[in-house]
């Protein structure tokens, strides 16, 4: 039976043979296209590949487009041009302020938030340092640049391209390590302290156990006319099982000829059931010995997510990670670590990533059972958005001019907050902010921010004691009143959905 | 909403193995391969649009209605297949507790 296969222990690194020549093969064509791409692009045309591939159709449907290196490069523009006209001073907090006026002018210039770029300033550092190498190693002169943007451009796709390869791989492994917790195909020693999951069951056993265990067991003793019926590709017992009534053939005698007839009955349905659903039971597999396996590869191996790392040069993987992350640490009750992680997910993406807080809370609580760690999350949570948002503060904060304080903390995310610069992508919003009167886009820009933590209130104080209802109504007005993070929700609700299934 | 974002989505289904056995697959698959052509159409009728300039908003509008339509149907059959998964487990835990209880029952009665 497949049961007993995928409860075997295994080791998230362990792949069979055969995956880990596939996983070997694809990282070695993939970091072959990361850096043979650029270069080739550059030598055969003399262009960089980001002027290929910006603003076009393929981009706006695969990517965010400004979740890319080409508008960081924007950002360093800034940066860098006030670096030159400041070198004099040397004070390093004030070479940041060259990107107060991509936020304070009118339109403004560069949409991401200032940390953004102190993020990826290792990676610009480190390609300027290159080409000034490749430089002295042609020319023969230390002091010698190429002076030709288009090379350094290319040394960024090339280093960029590599960074995202790395970060793909460990979103890959995350998901697959999540996976193998929900899934229980991974062997974890229970004691109270890792896991205090106490099912109806549990005082009749006594014993702590993880809820994948119990479910599994339930799943055994379930009624064969709720059983799934395409349960058998993923190793759940199926038709050809004996379902729990008949197992508890001997509880069932002192009911009299009611039960003896309910049993007939049920007899006889099983035997229908056998006869016509019994065959896929045999042994019908996933093309990978595991489903965590499986979900490694559907996402290292994806061509959509290899082309927006390597030929759009897009970020939106870190997002993942992060958010992969999130979960993965609430899971294992690491409240300060999730909540440090949420906020910063919050920084980048702004205000909607907020309201997953409920749910960490909620997965925190459940694994240490108190009420402090909820406590302590959501304070591990103020306190880390109020470092990261006094930090972006202070790197573009500008003395000369008068202002509310609270507009320098919103400056940087009012392109984000605001809907405004709307590019055309799969979501419906941008569509809309086209065709609505000027005079009531700040109407409907707060309608839309404002109604997922209207409803939030009213259905954590009722459904508290439901997450899976909770997050269920919360995400779905976030889905839907949503842009560029549209899919970030989606991805949270079907997360927390299999993360409460787990816990509850 | 992008492809890097959908595609991450509809790989963490496979994180709930319990819950896509529940889903109607033939709807979901006739969803799925429905998403090739309203990408396929957004990407062409972009170009018209804003290369060519002999189409307009309206046509990448429909595009993206039809997508998120059909991406719609295979998170509501997800939930559906939740509220299965969860509703099939309370009532395997009422059975058991059913027949654990007339189990410590039959003695006295007898």
């Amino acid at each position: 039976m497949e049961t007993s296969e995928a409860s075997k222990p295994e080791h998230p690194t362990s792949f069979s043979k055969k995956s880990a020549f596939f996983f070997r093969y694809v990282t070695v064509f993939r970091f072959f296209i990361a850096v043979l791409l650029p270069i080739t692009t550059l030598l055969l045309t003399g262009q960089n590949l980001s002027q290929f591939n910006h603003n076009t159709g393929w981009s706006y449907a695969f990517i965010h487009p400004e979740h890319t290196l080409r508008n960081l490069r924007e950002g360093q523009f800034f940066l860098d041009h006030y670096k030159s006209r400041n070198s004099i001073k040397g004070i390093r907090l004030e070479q940041f302020q060259g990107l107060q006026n991509a936020y304070r002018s009118e339109r403004g210039f560069f949409h991401l938030p200032p940390l953004s770029l102190v993020v990826f300033q290792p990676f610009f550092l480190l390609s300027k340092s290159l080409n000034y190498t490749l430089s002295s190693i042609i020319s023969g002169d230390q002091n010698a640049t190429l002076y030709s943007s288009n090379i350094i451009f290319c040394i960024q796709e090339v280093l960029f391209g590599i960074l995202f390869i790395l970060i793909d791989m460990k979103v890959a492994y995350l998901l697959m390590n999540l996976s193998q917790k929900l899934c229980n195909l991974r062997s974890e020693r229970v004691t109270s302290s890792n896991c205090n999951y106490k099912g109806d069951f549990a005082g009749l056993t006594s014993i702590f156990r993880p809820f994948e265990s119990y479910e599994r067991e339930m799943e055994l003793q379930m009624d064969c006319l709720i059983r799934p019926e395409n349960g058998y590709l993923f190793g759940m017992p199926t038709l050809g099982n004996e379902p729990s009534f008949a197992q508890n053939e001997d509880e069932t005698k002192s009911n009299g000829a009611d039960s003896d007839e309910k049993k007939v009955e049920q007899k006889e349905y099983i035997q229908m059931n056998k006869t016509e659903a019994s065959l896929p039971s045999v042994s019908i597999t996933l093309p990978f010995s595991s489903i965590s396996t499986c979900i490694f590869f559907v996402y290292y191996c994806n061509p959509i997510i290899i082309a927006s790392s390597i030929y759009f040069h897009s970020f939106q993987g870190l997002f993942h990670f992060v958010y992969v992350a999130i979960l993965l640490r609430a899971y294992n009750g690491n409240a300060p670590l999730a909540a440090l992680l949420l906020s910063l997910w919050n920084y980048f993406e702004g205000l909607y990533p907020m309201l997953h807080m409920v749910s960490v809370i909620l997965l925190v609580s459940r694994r240490h059972n108190t009420q402090k760690s909820a406590m302590g999350s959501i304070g591990y949570f103020c306190l880390w958005s109020f470092f990261l948002f006094y930090i972006s503060n202070a790197l573009i904060k500008d003395d000369s001019k008068d202002g509310a304080i609270w507009m320098d903390w919103v400056h940087p995310h009012s392109h984000n907050l605001g809907y405004n610069g709307l590019h055309p992508s799969l979501g419906v919003l941008w569509y809309f902010f086209i065709q609505v009167f000027f005079r009531f886009t700040d109407f409907f820009v707060i309608l839309f921010k404002a109604i997922p933590c209207v409803f939030l209130v009213p259905l954590s104080l009722r459904l508290w004691r439901y997450p899976l209802e909770l997050v269920r109504q919360v995400s779905y007005y976030s889905i839907c009143l949503t842009n560029w993070l549209l899919f970030l929700q989606i991805d949270s609700f079907f997360m927390i959905i299999s993360l409460y299934h787990c816990h509850s | 909403m992008n492809l890097h974002d959908s595609v991450f989505a509809l790989i963490t289904l496979l994180l709930s193995p319990q819950t896509i056995a529940r889903m109607d697959l033939q709807r979901v698959s006739v969803a799925l391969l429905a998403l090739i052509v309203p990408i396929s159409l957004f990407i062409m009728d972009s170009w018209l649009w804003l290369n060519t300039g002999s189409g307009n908003a309206n046509y990448l509008y429909f595009q993206c209605l039809a997508f998120t339509a059909f991406l719609g149907t295979i998170l509501l059959e997800f939930v559906f297949a939740s509220v299965k998964r969860d509703k099939a487990l309370r009532l395997t835990e009422k059975n058991m507790k059913l027949s654990k209880y007339e189990k410590h029952l039959s003695p006295n009665t007898q």
